[in-house]
């Protein structure tokens, strides 16, 4: 183990071959994604930007199984979403893909250590106890585990959230503005920690954002504007992307 | 308000029909038992109202006592002579006798060719008369033949005629008290223009022969008088009246007609009484469900109602927009309630002619009260039930427009556990006097029933989610996540949970007192007739359901003795008589006559003070809780008056204590033929010779009583079974009445559920897009429904085993000694009402599972 081995090019976790997606039809039709091709590396850290109604919501839907195509296909690892039905899709999304959503992460009846578990057991799946201890050690919710959602503040619902979004080791995890309704210290402890699963535990994340503060902690920014992909920024910083949301406006 | 009200009822139509359904179902049963009762007591009244249409005066004997339980009236006998004293009034034109004795069981029946009695056995009655020459006071029309004009002449009433067979000169047998005997068919007859009296059969004698298949000579029931026209009835009715001895009354026809209508009607009102009390009950488990509803909705529009609130609404106009709602609800509820009802009584008539009553029905009756009825329950339940859930909307503050909903609130307040608790104590202590007493009040266990019930239903939010917890601590082992899910979600809100299945409670309380009440007195008699029944054979009737013992020919039980292996045999004969005591009160009871010296052979009665053969000619054996309530001892002398007005004084000279073997009141078969004008023995107990073979004589009862009708020759377990099963059918009957709350408190499972998961759209989109697949959401709302259920079920089968085994205890000394809990039964309602869960989660299940993952977690 004294010579590590030379870094592997990165595999894709999941992409999209011109994802198209129309809402409604006719004089009133949405497209709210265009032919958009994509490719989110394994081990990296994405985000998504654009302004609003560019179709961020719509794509990271579209690629975690959550909606559907009108065109074109998504690839989870090598597996075509637009062929699976809706029960392959839910064990798909239970046994591969994490999430994290802006509020309502958690189940209100269930503990925190219910809610972290909660895929692995929607599964039948033994919780792998070492890895669920490390994630909850490094969230930083020991004492509150058994406490209920209602219970807790909104960055520790938010923890919770995550941290379930890592307990099944899920080849993607897909966030939605996440920190969305969280204040600036909270949002970025959380954040920082997603950083850190990418970077000591190798998870996959693409996150939806509007914050180019929030943007910073990704390795790769995409932006979106009207459907399709209009560019793209590696290690990003917060003022870069704010420069270049600042263009959208023109 | 009215606009806003009604455009959100009509946004929410399906939700508007679950929730109607609760009261729909409880006020269809209650009209249509109102509707079926008045049609049914309006063809009586046009049937008698025409039997009397040419009649302007009835003479009949003054009542002697009221017959009870269904029962005719006793009343006083004629002397034949009357006839002609009323024929010689002045205005009278003619004046006729007339006797009709009612025949069912295996006494008073017309018999086919092929010996079988006419008519069916728990159907309209036989009619045994005499023939009324004058067309004016016969409502029967000749339509072939002659009428009887000698006494082994018989008329019969068209439909039973063609039922039979039967032409113009055939033999026709018919069973009375005297044995068997044939006539002549000389007549067939229509009812005005119908082919039978609301399907009755009637045969039509001679008067003499009538009056001697009733045992009447020389007197008569009534004198039937038309006028000449001189005067009106009411002035002939006075008339008639003036010659009349104290023992007769005069009643105009139209009274009469009433009379006889209003006799049967008392039968009907039993049955009306009956239904409505199911009907209560369905409509009280209707009220919870109703009230639940209505606390979920107003729970679940708190915001709306806070923004109505901060945008100035009143409070008065908060409580008007609840209220208006309900009572749109409550209106729509008794309509359909209504219609139900009457569709119920179509169907219930319509199947009452097809099994063979002809019912000359002119269409329904739907009286004011009826409708009324409906409208007050309907409308009543519906305010009544939302009167709290609204006042709540009133204190709705408008902050909580503001705030997240708050749905889960404690149940456990103190008052409600103070009050719980004293009730559970106080009905505790009411029931423990079954035990603690000597001689325990049946109506102190049963209010002590009730404040256990309404106890448990107000301490139930407090109990709900300990109890459902401790129910599903098994289910996330066997169903994991989503066992932990349906626990969790049952015990969320204890409130809800609870109402909920208070609502099933009652129900099941019900069924599982029945049942274990039933099993226990079944296990009495068969306890009591193993031990006390020596007999080896016992001759009967057929079991003909709830009616009266059918009796049977005496002549049959010499027919018996003379059979070849019959050692011994002893008759019993029944009859109502009016007791009159020592001190002047009287009462009318059932009275059973014995023949003393064999009784021992038939059976080892338990006697509380001297033996059976004590009694004999002018002795009466009293059942000792009766002569206890009515201060009556050994030595004591009482009057016992029959039907027919004959009167006998006998001596008390023994005190029974066997209800089950001997009765209340047990006289000599010589007084009993003195009490009654008709005999009919309803049992005979035989014992065998030594040496004989028990089935081989009971074979050969049964070969010699072939031409008696409907007849049971039972062995020792034949006649177990048969008062087994008359226990039996008398549960699945009061069960299937039940049922009908139970399925409505199903009806409440159901729309709790659907107004739960409506509240937690957000929560299973959630559930669902972080791997929750259709089959293990449906799964998991499926055993929420299966939890709540088999709470209510385990609880009300609690209740109901605390309460009959304090009531089976309290009735001991009515022959009660045993108290059986059916385990097998009750596991069985256990398991329907888990898989009656199961049904009611389908709907909501299906709901849950339809959802659409991107709708449920969109963020407003
Ligand atoms: N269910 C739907 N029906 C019709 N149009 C829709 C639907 N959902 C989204 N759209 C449209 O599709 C486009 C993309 O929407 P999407 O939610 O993906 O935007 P977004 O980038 O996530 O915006 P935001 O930053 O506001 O969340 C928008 O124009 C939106 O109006
Ligand atoms: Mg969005």
């Amino acid at each position: 183990m004294s010579i590590s081995p030379a870094p592997a090019p990165p595999t894709v976790a999941a992409r999209t071959e011109r994802a198209t997606k129309v809402y409604g039809s006719g004089d009133t039709a949405v497209t709210a994604l265009d032919e958009v091709d994509v490719a989110f590396d394994a081990g990296r850290f994405t985000a998504i930007m654009g302004p609003s109604g560019s179709g961020k919501s719509t794509l990271m839907h579209c690629v975690a199984g959550l909606d559907s195509l009108t065109g074109g296909r998504v690839l989870v690892g090598d597996v075509d979403l637009t062929t699976l039905s809706d029960k392959e899709l839910t064990t798909l999304r239970r046994d591969r893909i994490g999430f994290v959503f802006q509020a309502f992460n958690l189940i209100p009846t269930l503990n925190a250590r219910e809610n972290i578990t909660l895929p692995l057991a929607l599964a039948d799946r033994k919780p792998d106890q070492s890895w669920v201890d490390e994630v909850v050690a490094t969230v930083g919710l020991g004492d509150r585990l058994d406490h209920r959602p209602a219970e807790l503040s909104g960055g520790q619902q938010q923890r919770v959230a995550v941290a379930r979004a890592l307990a099944s080791r899920p080849e993607i995890v897909f966030a939605d503005e996440p920190t969305g309704n969280l204040d600036s210290s909270t949002s970025a402890e959380i954040l920082h920690f997603m950083r850190g699963a990418v970077d000591e535990l190798g998870q996959t994340i693409v996150m939806v954002t509007h914050d180019p503060q929030s943007a910073s902690y990704a390795q790769r920014v995409l932006f979106l504007a009207d459907g399709a992909i209009v560019d793209e920024m590696a290690d990003p910083t917060a003022e870069r992307v704010l420069d270049r949301m600042k263009r959208f406006g023109d | 308000m009215w606009r806003v009200t009604l455009r959100s009822l009509w946004e929410h139509k399906r939700r508007l029909v679950s929730t109607v359904l609760a009261i729909v179902l409880g006020v269809a049963f209650m009209s249509g038992t109102f509707v079926f009762a008045d049609t049914i007591d309006k063809v009586f009244a046009d049937l008698f109202g025409e039997t009397r249409s040419g009649v302007d005066v009835q003479v009949q004997g003054v009542e002697l006592f009221d017959g009870g339980f269904g029962g005719q009236d006793a009343r006083e006998l004629l002397d034949i002579g009357l006839v002609d004293e009323v024929a010689a009034v002045e205005g009278v034109a003619v004046a006729e006798p007339f006797i009709q004795t009612v025949g069912f069981g295996s006494q008073n029946r017309v018999l086919g060719p092929d010996g079988e009695p006419l008519g069916a056995s728990a159907g309209p009655p036989t009619l045994i008369e005499s023939w009324v020459a004058s067309e004016r006071l016969n409502p029967y029309r000749i339509a072939t033949g002659e009428p009887p004009s000698s006494d082994d002449e018989i008329a019969l009433n068209v439909a039973a005629a063609e039922d039979a067979g039967y032409e113009l000169g055939d033999e026709v047998r018919v069973v009375s008290q005297l044995g068997e005997a044939t006539y002549r068919l000389v007549a067939t007859f229509t009812f005005g223009e119908a082919e039978s009296a609301a399907g009755a059969v009637s045969a039509d004698f001679t008067l003499a022969e009538a009056q001697r298949l009733a045992g009447l000579e020389d007197r008569t029931q009534v004198v039937l008088a038309a006028g000449d026209g001189s005067v009106d009835e009411e002035a002939l009715t006075q008339r008639v009246a003036s010659v009349l001895p104290p023992t007769a009354e005069a009643l105009t026809g139209t009274e009469a007609a009433e009379l006889e209508a209003s006799d049967i009607q008392e039968g009907f009102g039993f049955f009306r009484q009956l239904l409505s009390i199911f009907a209560g009950i369905a409509l009280l488990v209707g009220t919870f469900i109703i009230a639940n509803t209505f606390a979920i909705l107003v729970a679940q529009r708190t915001r709306e109602l806070a923004l109505l609130r901060a945008i100035g609404a009143g409070r008065r106009q908060v409580l008007t927009s609840v209220l208006l709602e309900a009572l749109v609800i409550g209106l729509v509820a008794a309509v359909l309630g209504l219609l139900g009802g009457i569709a119920l009584a179509t169907a219930v008539t319509a199947a009452l002619e097809a099994s063979g009553a002809d019912l000359p029905t002119s269409g329904l009756v739907i009286s004011a009260t009826t409708v009324v009825t409906a409208l007050v329950l309907g409308l009543g339940i519906t305010l009544l039930a939302s009167v709290v859930p609204a006042i709540q909307a009133t204190r709705v503050p408008p902050l909580a427009a503001l705030r997240d909903v708050a749905v889960d609130r404690s149940g456990a307040s103190k008052p409600r556990i103070v009050a719980g608790v004293l009730l559970l104590a106080l009905g505790g202590w009411s029931l423990s006097s079954a035990w603690r007493v000597d001689e325990p009040e049946v109506a102190t266990v049963g209010l002590g029933a009730l404040a256990l019930i309404v106890g448990a239903i107000v301490i139930g939010p407090v109990l709900a989610e300990p109890s459902v917890r401790i129910l599903g601590a098994a289910l996330p082992r066997l169903r994991g996540i989503t066992g932990v899910l349906a626990t969790e979600n049952a015990a969320r809100s204890p409130k809800r949970t609870s109402a909920t299945a208070s609502a099933l409670l009652i129900g099941v309380a019900l069924i599982g007192f029945i049942t274990v009440f039933a099993a226990s007195a079944r296990e009495s008699v068969v306890a009591e007739v193993e031990r006390g029944f020596t007999g080896d054979l016992i001759i009967q009737s057929e079991a003909s359901g709830f009616g009266p013992p059918g009796g049977f020919p005496p002549a049959v039980a010499d027919t018996i003795a003379a059979v070849d292996g019959v050692e011994t045999t002893s008759r019993i004969g029944f009859t109502q008589a009016q007791v009159t005591y020592p001190d002047g009160r009287a009462g009318t009871q059932f009275v059973q006559s014995v023949d003393p010296a064999t009784l021992s052979q038939a059976f080892d009665a338990r006697m509380a003070v001297g033996e059976v053969t004590d009694l004999g000619p002018g002795g009466v054996l009293v059942d000792v809780g009766v002569a206890e309530d009515n201060d009556v001892d050994v030595g004591d002398v009482v009057l016992l008056t029959g039907t027919g007005g004959q009167s006998v004084q006998l001596e008390v000279r023994a005190l029974s204590d066997d209800l089950t073997l001997l009765g209340f009141w047990s006289i000599d078969t010589a007084d009993y033929e003195r009490l009654v004008t008709e005999r009919q023995l309803v049992q005979v107990i035989a014992t065998v010779s030594d040496g004989a073979d028990v089935d081989v004589v009971r074979a050969d009862v049964e070969a010699a009583l072939a031409g008696v009708p409907a007849i049971d020759v039972l062995d020792r377990d034949g006649f177990i079974g048969s008062l087994t099963d008359q226990i039996t059918s008398f549960l699945t009957l009061v069960n299937a009445l039940l049922a009908l709350s139970v399925i409505i408190a199903m009806i409440g499972i159901a729309n709790t559920l659907s107004l739960s998961i409506h509240e937690r759209t957000r929560e299973l989109g959630l559930l669902r897009a972080v791997g929750m697949t259709r089959s293990q959401l449906r799964s998991a709302v499926r055993w929420e429904a299966v939890l709540i259920s088999v709470l209510g079920t385990l609880v009300g089968l609690a209740l109901g085993l605390v309460v009959s085994s304090a009531l089976v205890r309290s009735l001991e000394s009515f022959g009660l000694t045993r108290f059986r809990v059916p385990v097998g039964q009750l596991v069985v309602v256990v398991l329907v009402a888990g898989a009656l869960g199961v049904i009611a989660s389908i709907r909501p299940a299906r709901r849950a599972a339809r959802l659409d993952v991107l709708d449920a977690i969109a963020v407003e």
